[in-house]
């Protein structure tokens, strides 16, 4: 990936959020990874409590269970599928 | 003293136990009362727990009220609570949330406590060369950093300003004492980590949150789908005597479709969990309650939802907002496995849980709501406008039981 790209990708990921555009959201995030947001807080004394972790096999899956209420109030039919597994 | 006078408009609605005028919380005379005579006055407060200093010089910071704190191990078996704040210019002398040392050094004029808040060390205190210097009748005896009152209850640190509280015991009361010593009872205690957010909503309106079962099964669409909370699944909702403290018990219901769910507009019995070990239950309590989340006024909510056990702190700021932090812990004997399973737990709480995240963003809305009309009142009257215990959810018994306490304390 060149920088441009990078940083282009950094933008509409932003733009996705500001707009709440939450259905495409999944979309940035590739098929099996880790997503973990640790405060520095805990990171700093070695704590590894987060804000939250989720380990996926299929990011598309956990984000359709984990947004349900969220897409749901919005009038997005959530997914359905599986193979989200918690860390 | 109380610092501001409260406005004459300021009367409660005839229904004096179903309503509640929206000026609580917004009305900055009513919110300066209530530092003084709640969260300064006879109320023991929230300060963290036992593991956090485990050794001699170790501390931490806090507020309590809007007052900053250390909470600090001054001796092996002594965690002394002393203000922030030098006494010599006001200065709040320590801006780190943790770290260790021998002695309190304010920065400004170098005077230095000791651990446990005594005044040791004031620089040029004979003056230089015999000029200044401070007077005869200065006595570092009486310039210690203000120390509270402090009791260590299995494991948590509680502390008061105030020389009428009576021991935490009491203050909990026998009832709440044994749902308390359910979950701290006297094992050791680990902590996992924290969170920290801020909410844009009057401080009583979290423990409200807390003290109404009505909402959970309907705000939270998480609870409802994954059969952690229901309308129908057996609970109960207690008081201690004076009303002030509450406690929400339930037990897991299981996921189906019935005369209740109907009611559930968010209810969605196509979601299943791919993976279910985040709510992987296992039964660690005596009783068959799975939830039992305790409102101690006026500062703290003791959370064990399922294997998730957490203190959630409500530091106010202002009446318009207040500052919450949890502190997810664990049992300092817990094998790695249940460790794992509380910190996966964890997902559901904290400002971005995927339960606790509706609260946060709710309790802003009722602020935004209200505050525009101060002379309007909430209606809480669900369960009828009776103050008591009850074996249902379907009620707000326990916000009514918390303002007939606080219009005593508050005298209005």
């Amino acid at each position: 990936m060149t920088k441009d790209e990078i940083e282009a990708l950094t933008f509409a990921y932003l733009e996705c959020l500001d707009d709440l555009r939450l259905a495409e959201w999944p979309e940035f995030f590739t098929e099996a990874c880790t997503y973990r947001v640790i405060p520095r807080e805990n990171f700093e004394a070695g704590r590894t409590l987060c804000t939250p972790t989720w380990t996926v096999e299929n990011v598309k899956c956990l984000f359709s269970c984990a947004n349900s209420a969220k897409l749901g109030r919005r009038g997005t039919t959530p997914g359905s599928a599986p193979a989200a597994r918690w860390v | 003293m109380d610092a501001a006078p409260v406005a004459p408009t300021r009367l409660w609605p005839a229904d004096e136990t179903g309503r509640v005028p929206y000026w609580v919380y917004t009305d900055p005379g009513i919110y300066a009362r209530e530092l003084e005579r709640i969260w300064y006055g006879p109320h023991w407060l929230y300060v963290g727990l036992e593991a956090e200093v485990p050794e001699v010089g170790d501390w931490r910071t806090t507020t309590l009220g809007e007052r900053p704190v250390f909470m600090v191990r001054s001796a092996p078996d002594t965690i002394s609570v002393v203000e922030n704040r030098c006494r010599h210019r006001g200065v709040k002398f320590c801006q780190a949330r943790a770290g260790r040392s021998e002695q309190l050094i304010c920065p400004y004029h170098q005077w230095a406590y000791a651990l446990d808040g005594s005044l040791i060390g004031v620089p040029f205190r004979r003056g230089v060369r015999r000029q200044g210097g401070m007077p005869p009748d200065f006595d570092p005896k009486e310039w210690g950093l203000n120390r509270l009152r402090v009791e260590v209850v299995n494991g948590v640190l509680w502390a008061t300003f105030s020389d009428a509280t009576p021991p935490f015991r009491e203050y909990l009361g026998e009832k709440f004492c044994r749902h308390y010593t359910r979950v701290y009872d006297r094992r050791k205690l680990a902590v996992l980590g924290y969170n920290r957010q801020h909410i844009p909503a009057n401080w009583k309106l979290t423990q409200e949150n807390i003290k109404d079962p009505y909402h959970a099964g309907l705000l939270h669409v998480f609870f409802v789908t994954f059969g952690l909370s229901r309308a129908d699944q057996k609970s109960a909702v207690e008081m201690d005597a004076e009303g002030r403290h509450g406690i929400l018990i339930s037990r897991k219901g299981e996921q189906e479709v019935n005369d209740v769910t109907a009611s559930m507009p968010n209810f969605q019995a196509d979601l299943k969990l791919a993976d279910p070990r985040i709510m992987d239950v296992v039964k660690e309590f005596p009783g068959e309650e799975t939830v039992g989340m305790i409102t101690v006024f006026p500062s703290v909510i003791l959370q064990q939802q399922i294997n998730s056990l957490t203190t959630r702190q409500i530091i106010p700021k202002g009446p318009g907002g207040f500052d919450f932090v949890w502190t997810h812990w664990c049992y300092a004997d817990d094998p790695p496995e249940m460790r794992l399973r509380r910190t996966r737990q964890a997902n559901l709480f904290g400002p971005a849980g995927f339960v606790s995240a509706d609260d946060g963003e709710v309790i802003e809305m009722s602020q935004q709501g209200l505050a525009p009309v101060p002379q309007d009142a909430a209606l809480v009257t669900m369960g009828g406008r009776e103050i008591g215990d009850t074996q249902h959810m379907v009620t707000e018994t326990a916000i009514r039981g918390k303002y007939h306490y606080w219009r005593k304390v508050m005298g209005l």
